[in-house]
């Protein structure tokens, strides 16, 4: 990887600054990316005000329509408005992507960062861990957890929670396996610092990053596990609006001809995996222009 | 000899994860709340019914010695009965087992088929426009869910165009290809991504090697260079790539295979969860880690064929 960078930087054209901040220069990808990701939120926050609809109020009269002016995103078969739940459904899929992240990140890190350190018997257990739980498919072995769980919006959390946390240990694990045979961790320990000191205070902050930036995929990547298992029926139970369980009711709509039941849920999704993708992008490309420095 | 060395030691390996793999899927069992028994049997349950399941599990005796008939029983090919068939279970599954794996070859090839042409466009034209329009296109078909490109797709080429058909898997080795297209493009489109993504970086990578310059100043034409020099050393990253996402590629047509309608081993594990029937999940489970540790061998093997320089 060294090499690669050293041959790179020289040729890497001059980046556009951005004068918001002097002296720091957004990647464009963060900022489109962020910019999109606090629309979404903000949409998802200020929903009750920006329709007139509520998310399970019924219509019945109205069913099935086409988007129209008073309709944009159309109505599904019980005649609720699909923007309307489209909009309240992005409460629940952000839970969905963040909520399990977040577990798995400070699991998995602490996880990682301890195995790494100290090396020994604990390490040896949790790769053998690692070396367990890649020996399923990852969607599979949810599968079959919320399914032992029973399906539900909690269950689900818990069933990626209690898988995903081994790619951050393995990510932080290989950091630190390097890093603590740096100077400044021997600095540390000369002066007498604590293993705890210097796993919190000098190594950590120095091995996140790669953490951070695979976090913003890992979210993109529970959004698109949580909306599967909740398509196939695992997830929160009608009549939530989730995108997963929209899509899963309009599926059977679509041979008649009313696809918006099923694209607009779906264009939720892509757009908010994709502020999350252009905001890891935009890590990645700060973060290493920042070690470079 | 070093090849077969390696493949030893490579399947020595393999016995904790086989044990852990056993662990874990025995262990599932525990996960559901309440009496599993009385959950399995539902409306079903009668004191009689009860107490001849929870023989027939070996419910009744400690959890070790469970574990050592459940061992004993897989070691004899013996993945248990199930509850909504009242076959075994490794009837049904091997019975299904051939869609699955025709969706994953079938998915495999067509990403390799995508991804080729595309991370070669790339990286010839780097930072140019076809580059961007790959990189964006990489971009959004990591953030599709796969399901819902499956019902676009439906919507698009089989209602409107009427092209392909919507579910089943056909007659014949045409009909399963015609059959099998659209759900195994729905499934290729997002390893191609990957797979576009880490071939274009070691193209370009491997495009910097001085053996490169060698070649061009030697007067070997670019074209020759591209696939004799660049292109064979770039592949061997992309192939093991594949190997480590076939995992995700195994777990996505579970999906597929429902929104399809594929009598495969995903619609059934699917249909046995609600029939919760759940000894049959546990079976299905178990083939599923199976055959990701296969195909991780088979990668790990071809990495050290086509590579000379790899005897790990």
């Amino acid at each position: 990887m060294a090499t690669t960078s050293t041959h790179a930087a020289p040729t890497a054209r001059p980046r556009a600054a951005w004068p918001a901040v002097p002296g720091l220069r957004l990647p464009p990808t963060l900022l489109v990316g962020g910019v999109l990701l606090a629309v979404v939120v903000a949409l998802a926050v200020m929903a009750p005000l920006l329709t007139p609809y509520g998310p399970l109020d019924q219509d019945l009269l109205n069913a099935k329509k086409p988007p129209s002016w008073g309709h944009p995103f159309g109505t599904d078969n019980f005649g609720r408005d699909v923007l309307t739940r489209v909009l309240f459904g992005a409460r629940v899929d952000l839970l969905i992507g963040l909520v399990p992240t977040a577990i798995t990140f400070v699991v998995g890190v602490s996880l990682g960062a301890v195995a790494g350190y100290f090396g020994g018997r604990v390490d040896a257990v949790l790769m053998r861990l690692v070396d367990i739980a890649v020996a399923f498919p990852f969607f599979v072995l949810l599968i079959a957890l919320v399914a032992m769980l029973g399906p539900g919006l909690r269950n689900m959390i818990v069933a990626i929670s209690l898988v995903g946390w081994i790619s951050y240990a393995r990510i932080v694990r290989g950091e630190v396996l390097v890093a603590r045979q740096a100077e400044y961790v021997l600095a540390a320990r000369t002066l007498g610092f604590g293993d705890a000191r210097i796993i919190a205070g000098h190594l950590l902050p120095n091995v996140i990053t790669a953490a951070i930036v695979f976090s913003m995929a890992d979210i993109v990547l529970n959004i698109l596990l949580g909306t599967a298992l909740s398509f196939l029926g695992l997830g929160p139970q009608a009549p939530t609006a989730e995108w997963g369980r929209m899509i899963q009711e309009g599926r059977q709509f679509i041979a008649s001809g009313e696809w918006w039941m099923t694209t607009f849920p779906g264009l939720a999704i892509v757009v908010v995996a994709v502020a999350f993708s252009l905001i890891g992008d935009g890590l990645a490309d700060l973060l290493r222009v920042e070690d470079r420095v | 000899m070093d090849k077969l060395v390696f493949l030893g030691r490579r399947l020595l390996q393999l016995v904790p994860v086989a044990f852990g793999v056993t662990v874990v899927v025995f262990l599932m069992l525990r996960l559901i709340p309440g009496d599993p028994v009385r959950i399995m049997l539902g409306s079903r349950a009668t004191p009689e019914s009860i107490a001849s399941l929870e023989r027939n599990l070996g419910l009744d005796k400690p959890l070790w010695e469970q574990y050592l008939v459940f061992l004993g029983n897989l070691t004899r090919g013996d993945l248990g009965t199930s509850l909504l068939y009242r076959q075994p279970v490794r009837e049904l599954v091997l019975e299904r087992l051939p869609a699955t794996l025709s969706l994953v070859a079938y998915s495999a090839l067509l990403a390799v088929a995508i991804t080729l042409p595309l991370a070669i466009l790339a990286a010839r034209r780097q930072d140019r426009p076809a580059d961007q329009a790959v990189r964006v296109g990489t971009l959004l078909s990591l953030a599709m869910p796969s399901f819902w490109v499956g019902i676009i797709f439906m919507m698009f080429f089989s209602l409107r165009l009427d092209l392909f058909p919507v579910s089943g898997l056909g007659e014949g080795l045409s009909g399963r290809i015609y059959h099998l297209f659209l759900p195994s493009l729905t499934v290729a489109l997002s390893l191609a991504a990957i797979l576009i993504r880490s071939l274009r970086a070691s193209l370009l990578a491997v495009a910097r090697a001085d053996f490169v310059d060698t070649a061009r100043a030697k007067g070997v034409t670019e074209r020759r260079i591209m696939v004799h020099h660049v292109l064979r050393n770039a592949l061997i990253s992309t192939v093991t790539i594949l190997g480590v996402n076939i995992g995700w590629l195994i777990g996505g047509t579970v999906v597929i295979e429902n929104l399809f309608a594929i009598p495969g081993l995903g619609a059934l594990m699917l249909a046995s969860i609600s029939g919760r029937d759940y000894p049959m999940v546990q079976g299905i489970t178990l083939v599923f880690a199976v055959l990701v540790v296969t195909v991780n061998i088979a990668t790990d093997l071809t990495y050290a064929i086509i590579d000379p320089r790899v005897s790990l």
